[in-house]
């Protein structure tokens, strides 16, 4: 345990993308929420989609539709902050059993009596756990200071009115959607960052190429062999997320307040998905492959 | 006594090469071992065996334990360096210092800190700021401050300069040596090492060719200089090795009587480095010329 902790301090140390990429997005949600161009027009309507039929007059706004606003909008601050930590969680993990061999710090790390797997188990703690809570807290305080700036630019406005700045019990219960959703997505995704590992240990260079490969060159000859798509089904819905497996449909009278609800009444449908625990199966099965194969990988 | 390493048959093959062909050798507590043998000799491949870094086959005990299956446990007891600048670039001096007091029950920091202390690093410098010196110092204040009972240096030294390598070997004997303390070093610069050495070994093609201390190599080996006429039956006394500098021919026997040499010119104990170069020159190779060795 007290190894565990040591390493994961060591990644934390080592991979400070990991911790500047979300405070970089903050920083640019907060910017552009103070000096982006946000167009309010002559009849003080606000644009939240594309078509006419979306526009929402200002007057007509009323409360419960603006805390739904507010809370999508929220909601979508947390989700490009979890897509951009998903893209740096991708290549930290693909380089991170690489990189030690390339360097040859492999033969400091190996030369401390730290064991292969709470090496590989540290990483997966911090790509799995650790990161995606730091940008859960990053996130949450990105709000907060979103109230701040927009109540500062927009307080008292129409489209102040439009989307509020804050309201404390939409942030908990979009804060507490996404802490709930976490597990269930931590579960789902374990399989790739496993096989991500399983690259990293395995290759010699040029790790992201074997990782991507496989999968598009299955999907290629399926599409020419067979005409069909039942790989490129398999890869989607893997990266998809946990959304597409329990076919969540929000009910036509969702509100701010009955939205955490119909969450939670989904997501525990994950764990009762048989694609779940084949998934956990084989993320099982690499990374203990990934452990053996980094027992006496050497690239001398 | 037990061995501190103990090999039988040690053997490791890639594909079809045997690079270690059946290797023995023991290993006693508080000796300081030299690994000697050309590139591609296999030394590498043995340092890596007993420090559990790659498979092999064959028995091999290393202070008691196999490092196949039993490394995480052998790793509390061993420490090594193989290879200069293994450190992790992105590391701060200070990071290095407190992960290794963190994860290694026998790290005293006390000690890396004096060592430290006496050199240019600085402790918020990160590796990839420091030299190719500093990093082995770095290193070598990290290793030295562990209680290990087997220390294995795989060219701690290379490329690096003569005043470091003077220094790094000077820290290793006052510092960290001792009764109950066992060194196991390979390197290229044979010279620099033999007088700190108690035993050598010389490997090639794989196999051990030579397993001595190194008070036995003087009485073993004898280097000869013959006097003028004495060369011919200086030869009929069968070197092992010969050759020629400035016209006067040096030739090494193994297990002759010393008074009987010294009555046909000048004796001395030969220099590790010297045995090594015949003992991997065999006879008649060293008289060639180089165009014919080419062909």
């Amino acid at each position: 345990m007290n190894n565990l902790l040591w390493l994961v301090r060591r990644e934390v140390w080592e991979n400070r993308s990991l911790w500047i990429a979300p405070l970089v997005i903050a920083g640019v949600i907060l910017i552009v929420a103070a000096f982006g161009g946000i167009h309010v027009d002559g009849k003080d309507a606000f644009w939240v989609g594309t078509g006419d039929d979306q526009r929402l007059p200002a007057i007509d706004v009323d409360l419960d539709k603006r805390r739904m606003i507010y809370g999508i909008t929220i909601s979508v601050f947390s989700m490009i902050q979890l897509f951009v930590l998903a893209i740096v969680v991708f290549f930290y993990l693909l380089d991170s059993l690489l990189n030690e061999r390339k360097d040859k710090s492999i033969l400091f790390w190996k030369s401390l009596p730290l064991s292969d797997t709470e090496v590989v188990t540290s990483k997966m703690l911090t790509a799995l756990v650790l990161a995606p809570a730091f940008v859960l807290v990053v996130s949450g305080v990105t709000q907060l200071l979103f109230a701040l700036v927009w109540s500062l630019r927009f307080g008292g406005t129409q489209l102040g009115n439009i989307l509020m700045p804050w309201d404390g019990s939409v942030w908990m219960n979009v804060q507490a959607a996404f802490w709930l959703l976490a597990p269930a997505t931590i579960v789902w995704y374990l399989p790739i960052a496993a096989y991500l590992l399983l690259v990293s240990v395995w290759a010699r260079k040029n790790a992201f190429l074997w990782a991507v490969l496989p999968p598009v060159a299955l999907l290629a000859i399926e599409g020419m062999l067979m005409q069909s798509h039942h790989v490129a089904d398999f890869v989607g819905r893997r990266l998809s997320g946990v959304f597409e497996i329990v076919n969540f449909e929000p009910s036509p009278n969702i509100t701010a307040d009955t939205a955490l609800a119909e969450v939670v009444r989904h997501v525990g449908r994950v764990f009762i998905h048989p694609e779940t625990w084949f998934g956990l199966l084989a993320a099982a099965a690499m990374i203990f492959a990934v452990i053996r194969i980094r027992r006496y990988r050497d690239d001398n | 006594m037990t061995a501190i390493i103990e090999a039988r048959g040690l053997s490791k093959n890639y594909g079809s090469t045997q690079v270690v062909r059946s290797v023995d050798l023991t290993i006693q507590a508080g000796r300081i071992v030299g690994l000697i043998g050309p590139n591609g000799a296999g030394k590498t491949t043995v340092i890596k065996s007993i420090l559990g870094l790659t498979s092999f086959d064959g028995g091999l005990k290393v202070l008691g334990l196999d490092p196949r299956t039993e490394r995480d446990a052998l790793m509390e007891e061993v420490c090594f360096i193989a290879d200069v600048a293994v450190l992790p670039r992105w590391i701060k001096v200070s990071q290095a210092v407190d992960l290794v007091a963190g994860v290694h029950p026998r790290f005293d920091r006390k000690r890396a800190e004096e060592f430290l202390a006496k050199t240019d690093i600085k402790p918020h410098s990160r590796v990839r700021q420091l030299s190719k010196g500093m990093v082995t110092q770095l290193h070598l204040a990290l290793i030295l401050a562990i209680d290990a009972k087997l220390l294995v240096l795989d060219e701690p030294t290379l490329g690096l300069d003569l005043l470091f390598r003077r220094s790094f070997y000077d820290n290793l004997l006052n510092d960290y040596f001792n009764k109950e303390r066992t060194i196991l070093v390979t390197t290229h610069q044979v010279e620099e090492i033999e007088n700190i050495l108690t035993d050598v070994l010389f490997i090639e093609h794989g196999k051990i060719v030579l397993d001595s201390p190194m008070e036995s190599i003087a009485e073993r080996f004898t280097q000869l200089i013959p006097a003028a006429g004495n060369v011919d039956r200086a030869r009929a006394l069968k070197p092992f090795w010969e050759r020629e500098i400035f016209g006067r021919v040096a030739m090494l026997f193994d297990g002759r009587n010393v008074a009987e040499l010294s009555a046909l010119g000048e004796t001395r104990a030969p220099s590790v480095a010297d045995l090594f170069v015949a003992m991997m020159q065999p006879v008649g190779t060293a008289a060639v010329s180089p165009s014919k060795e080419a062909a």
